[in-house]
């Protein structure tokens, strides 16, 4: 009998156990340990603007201006909001970035602001996986529709391209779209991260030409 | 008193001798020897006490009597004796003894041990072991005082030592054994005074008096059990010289028998502790008590309860009371609301020393057993590993699936639903449930190596990756849209077709301003339902167990529908609060067509309308006929030049609005519209152009069953409406308001109706938006760019974009004033040879047939003038088929135009054939085939004519042996051969790749 009574009182005791363990974000406990959430803190924010300079606000809260690499900041999600420095502000429309901060990686913004909303460039972060396998994962979007991807050269297929799997190392990432400038990027595949790439391709501008309506 | 007796008792029948045996427990230890055959002597003073255990032993024939008077006379005449027990404890019942009493006790002592000597007897000394104890901690405290040399204890001591030195001496096989306080069913008075004030305390009154704290240890042992452990240790050779405790193994302090009392529902209901004047300052019981009986295999019988319950029973039968032992259980519930007190002194030390005394206590009750310490270390470490990696992982999975599929069942409902703010809620802590059950999962992966089960690990992790991003970004689209869908509840015109009086002043600005402001959130919300989408579109669903295959296909189901829903409010949520007005009054242009006789952009103007919003607000609406537009201009003498392509064509010299749709792309519609709206007086400027034909109506009539109009005494429906327009054009005249009335009385109703619908009825008739969009029943254009990137990417703009670069477009214009359009079949075929990479062939036919039976409105000759569009660097090879072969060619819209008529008369076949060339030039970036890397891309862009019915159409494509195909989706490749035969009822797209060697 009491044998039984330990024995439900145990059961009881580790189903509890479980269901606290589910509901309890460990990781984030964790992060806020002391010493320990430096291993948790090590993000690394690189900003860079091409052809001008731009304000930086990360959640609403001023960072100051392009180029800019901010450190230690903790694994989360994260508002980015820049805003081209000009006389003409009204010109640069101010642009929003959600982006995802991953303990040991880091993150790139690398954009020549256009006028208006046009953007051209590139937004690097990586995003943890989970896979048997031993590879790096890429995902390339671009915000022309059916941009053409290249990988070191050869055509991969049309974006999107979603959690490719390849061998970890370099490789040269070419977005190409009609009509478009295109964007190169060199990118360094991790295992069991997704490395997420969004493209951003000027339009290439129109030059037009007068014709005389004729009969041939 | 018999001499004779004891000396005819035969050798085999033991002797035993018992001094002061006159006791209950003396009384006990005499009957059991006689039962066993044994001859008992009882010494003892005969006395009331005495008297009722001795009339009771006499009647047995092995027993005799000896009053001390008599001992000495004893021993001389007894030749033998076995045992002798000697029962000291009953005669240390006083505290104090004169020296006279003390000399002769220790005198009758010493003289058993001599006699036990010579009869080479057993000799059992029974003493106090409360005394034992008393005279132990005196001895331990030196702030106790040390008994008076003629006290029960020194008496004890001496009787003690004197039997141990005897032992010495004489090798004697005795033994002394520390009695216990003795409790049983035959104790009248326990002969211990604070155990005694207790029993008397609870079968007298109700509450049980204790002095001091109550902590003071007491030895007890039931009568049966001493009287058996006397016999036991007496007899047992291995107890020879040796000092027994023998009581219950547990000491209890007065305070734990008080409890026990109380219990036990005695008369007392509270405990009540009193000041101890005498209070002996014992900090700590340091007695360390003679081995226990139970070493010499002695063990209790009757447990504590049970001889309390005999001991109350006596008390109450010396009160005369009765105790009702039944209802102990239920009093012991009761017994919870006992008060405990304690003196202030007592709660002081109590509140100091109780947590060191229970870890004092415990530590000397419980000793370590390094075994079993590991035992349960160990074993715990397994229990937290296994909870850890089996047991949490499984049991939170299942939770996780549990909660998740419980709240995801409605998830793609409400997320496109307007009731926002349950969404929200439901996405929420299903973002969390999918991010646990990651955890949950991730504490597995051992499991599914051991099990070989990578691949459903593998799909598994992309399965809760793709829940991930969907429940992120199904957060963030909730967020995002939420403006939009509080606009699209709230929004209640101000205007409608009949009446220009506003029924509300009430804006929108703000949401559409909230909405610009969440444009970022959707292009997240966009971005990671698109990855969900890709991730959870290439799961192997067969890796899954059964039970999970038909939620994932499920899931699938729902998230294409999520991301399509997304894509579509990201993009309108871009062009929307500028459309809507935000900023200023935008103005539209609706036209609605007749596609019964064919013009550019779908039909002939039959109404136009004009609306303006702003605010978000309906501020300007208005419907008329075309002709009335017209006629007005003309009273006006405003007149407007015709393109020249169009003058050349149709021969006229006035551009009547009616006409002013004669370029295919929309947007030049929307530009040429714009001074005939100014000279109108309908505004300065439009910012976009809609065109509604007779299909779309249909369409919706056909869903709704039907609408009621006003004016009409029949349900308009899909079956009547093309009678009815038939009619009102036959009937038509210039100024008459008989058309206008009725197709803006249908336009009211309908909007009337489409305003009223909630979002999910709206999402009911989506595919009807959808489907007359694809096939331009329904056509729309902005000078929004956002809005015309998205109208325009989905065919829907009407729009000639660059893409059209190779395959040509036929624009026919029906100017025979009849539907004949209506009675026609055609079919299209388009052969094109890719010769190199820079050089392309095209042969392109147009068959007509014309099935009218005779030349009456709606049937007739088809006259049309045709224009085929091809690329302006495309040299033209060959033309046939156009009237009299004469055609002009020009250069519009960035376009080369081929113009020219192309009729069909009733009840015959025409056929147009067209063949050029494009080759690449230098500096050319609009060639249609693209050269990237090693790669060629060429898309075919098939254009529909809006208001055009689905025609057949064949494509054949043939390209250099050389160039390797890798991708033709939507046609068949045979050799170096691609084609397709396809119904063109809307644009159509083919990329197709090749792999071009060096």
């Amino acid at each position: 009998m009491k044998k039984n009574k330990i024995a439900l009182i145990t059961i009881f005791l580790i189903l509890a156990v479980s269901v606290l363990l589910y509901f309890i974000p460990i990781n984030q406990l964790i992060g806020k340990l002391p010493f320990v959430n430096r291993f948790y803190n090590n993000t690394t924010l690189e900003i860079s603007t091409k052809a001008g300079v731009a304000k930086i606000w990360i959640n609403g809260e001023d960072y100051g201006e392009t180029p800019a690499s901010i450190e230690d900041l903790p694994e989360g999600s994260y508002l980015i909001e820049l805003q081209k420095i000009a006389d003409e502000e009204a010109f640069y429309k101010k642009h929003s970035f959600q982006i995802e901060l991953i303990r040991n990686t880091s993150a790139r913004i690398d954009l020549e602001m256009g006028p208006e909303d046009l953007l051209h460039g590139v937004i690097l972060y990586y995003t943890p996986i989970r896979t048997t396998s031993d590879e790096g994962f890429l995902t390339v979007i671009s915000n022309v529709d059916n941009s053409r991807i290249f990988l070191d050269g050869e055509f991969l297929k049309v974006s999107p391209i979603t959690n490719l799997g390849l061998r970890e190392g370099q490789y040269e990432i070419k977005v190409l779209a009609p009509g478009h400038e295109e964007v190169e990027v060199p990118v360094l595949l991790q295992n069991n991260y997704v490395l997420n790439l969004k493209t951003f391709l000027f339009p290439i501008p129109v030059h037009f030409e007068s014709v005389e309506i004729k009969d041939e | 008193m018999s001499n004779l007796r004891l000396n005819k008792i035969s050798p085999q029948t033991p002797i035993a001798i018992i001094i002061h045996g006159g006791n209950r427990v003396g009384y006990l230890t005499a009957k059991t020897l006689i039962d066993q055959g044994c001859y008992v002597v009882i010494i003892d003073k005969f006395n009331s006490k005495t008297r009722r255990y001795l009339s009771e032993l006499k009647k047995s024939e092995l027993f005799d009597f000896f009053d001390f008077k008599g001992f000495n006379s004893l021993f001389k005449n007894v030749k033998r004796f076995d045992y002798l027990f000697y029962f000291l404890n009953e005669r240390l019942d006083k505290k104090e003894f004169d020296s006279k009493e003390f000399l002769n006790e220790t005198k009758i002592l010493e003289e058993t041990l001599t006699n036990t000597r010579k009869n080479n007897g057993k000799f059992s000394l029974i003493t106090s072991l409360a005394l034992n104890r008393e005279l132990a901690n005196r001895v331990n405290n030196e702030q106790l005082s040390t008994p008076s040399p003629y006290s029960a204890m020194e008496l004890q001591k001496y009787c003690e030592t004197l039997v141990a030195e005897f032992r010495d001496k004489s090798n004697i096989n005795l033994r002394i054994i520390r009695l216990g306080t003795i409790i049983g069913r035959g104790i009248e008075k326990v002969n211990n005074e604070i155990l005694d004030n207790l029993l008397t305390d609870s079968v007298q009154r109700n509450q049980i008096t204790i002095k001091g704290e109550g902590l003071d240890l007491h030895s007890l042992i039931h009568e049966a059990d001493a009287t058996y452990g006397i016999l036991k240790l007496s007899f047992s050779d291995n107890t020879k010289g040796e000092v027994i405790s023998l009581a219950n193994k547990n000491n209890y302090t007065t305070l734990s028998l008080a409890y026990k009392l109380l219990e036990l529902n005695t008369e007392a209901q509270t405990i009540r502790f009193v000041e101890n004047p005498q209070e002996q300052f014992l900090i700590q019981d340091l007695y360390v008590p003679a081995p226990h009986a139970s070493n010499y295999g002695w063990s209790q019988q009757v447990d504590l309860e049970e001889a309390l319950v005999e001991q109350i029973q006596k008390y109450y039968e010396a009160t005369n009371k009765t105790w009702d032992i039944n209802k102990t259980p239920q009093k012991i519930k009761q017994k919870k609301t006992v008060k405990v007190g304690k003196t202030k002194l007592g709660e002081f030390l109590f509140s100091i020393l109780s947590p060191f005394k229970k870890v004092s206590e415990k530590t000397k009750e419980k000793k370590i057993d390094t075994k079993k310490t590991i035992k349960i270390f160990l074993t715990t470490i397994l229990l937290i590993a296994v909870t850890y990696f089996v047991i949490y992982p499984i049991v939170g999975t299942l939770i996780g699936l549990l909660l998740i599929n419980s709240s995801v069942k409605n998830l793609s409902i409400s997320i496109l639903d307007i009731g926002q703010i349950q969404s929200s809620q439901e996405i929420e802590p299903l973002e969390k449930n999918v991010d646990r059950v990651g955890r949950s999962v991730d504490q597995m992966y051992w499991m599914f190596q051991l099990l070989g089960k990578d691949e459903l690990y593998d799909n598994t992790t992309q399965l809760i990756l793709g829940a991930q991003y969907t429940t992120q970004g199904a957060r963030q689209l909730v967020d995002a849209i939420y403006p939009l869908t509080q606009y699209m509840q709230d929004f209640e015109p101000a205007l409608d077709f009949q009446t220009s009086t506003p029924t509300t002043t009430r804006e929108y600005r703000s949401y559409l301003e909230e909405m610009e402001k969440n444009s970022y959130k959707l292009e997240e919300a966009d971005y990671r339902i698109s990855l969900a989408s890709e991730i959870i579109t290439n799961l192997n669903t067969t890796v899954f167990p059964k039970v999970l295959q038909d939620k994932i296909v499920e899931f699938k189901e729902i998230i294409s529908q999520i991301e399509e829903g997304t894509e579509s409010f990201k993009a309108v949520n871009s062009f929307l609060p500028d459309l809507l007005g935000v900023d200023e009054r935008k103005r539209y242009l609706v036209l609605f067509q007749n596609e019964g006789e064919i013009r550019s952009t779908g039909g002939w103007l039959t109404s136009y309308g004009i609306i303006g919003i702003e605010g978000g607000q309906i501020r300007e609406l208005f419907v008329d006929d075309i002709y009335n537009a017209d006629g007005t201009l003309k009273v006006q003498n405003k007149r407007f030049t015709p393109p020249r392509s169009m003058s050349n064509a149709l021969e006229i010299t006035d551009w009547p609005f009616s006409l002013v749709n004669w370029y295919p792309d929309l947007s030049d519609t929307l530009t040429e519209a714009e001074p005939f709206i100014y000279e109108l007086g309908k505004g300065s400027s439009l910012e976009g152009v809609i065109t509604i034909d007779v299909s779309f109506i249909e369409e919706l009539l056909e869903r709704w069953g039907g609408i009621e109009v006003p004016g009409e005494t029949e349900l308009v429906t899909s079956e009547n409406l093309n009678s009815k327009i038939f009619q009102m054009h036959e009937e038509f005249v210039p100024g008459s308001t008989q058309k206008t009335t009725f197709l803006a009385n249908l336009a009211n109703e309908i909007v009337k109706k489409l305003l009223s619908m909630d979002v999910t009825d709206l999402m009911e008739i989506a595919d009807i938006f959808e489907k007359t969009l694809n096939e331009k029943h329904l056509q729309a254009t902005f000078k929004n760019k956002d809005a015309y990137n998205f109208f325009s990417s989905k065919d829907w703009a009407n729009s000639m974009s660059n893409k059209y670069n190779d395959a040509p477009i036929s624009i026919d214009w029906n100017w025979g004033g009849n539907k004949a359009n209506l009675y026609l079949d055609k079919n299209y075929s388009l052969t094109i040879n890719i010769k190199d990479e820079n050089t392309i062939d095209y042969i392109y036919s147009i068959t007509v047939e014309n099935s009218s039976t005779e030349n009456v409105y709606p049937q007739g000759d088809y006259i049309n003038y045709q224009r085929i569009y091809i690329p302006p660097q495309a040299k033209i090879l060959r033309i046939s088929g156009i009237e009299d072969n004469e055609y002009s060619v020009y250069r519009e819209s960035g376009f080369k135009v081929i113009g020219g008529w192309f009729n069909t008369p009733i009840k015959s076949i025409k056929t147009l054939d067209i063949s050029y060339r494009i080759e690449r030039e230098e500096g050319d970036s609009n060639f249609p085939i693209v050269i990237q890397e090693q790669n060629a891309f060429f898309d075919i862009n098939l254009f529909k004519q809006p208001g055009e019915k689905k025609y057949a159409y064949k494509l054949d494509i043939t390209y250099p042996s050389t160039w390797n195909l890798e991708s033709s989706p939507g046609l068949n490749s045979i050799s170096n051969q691609l084609s397709g035969r396809f119904e063109l009822n809307k644009d159509l797209e083919f990329p197709v790749i090749w792999r071009i060697p060096n």
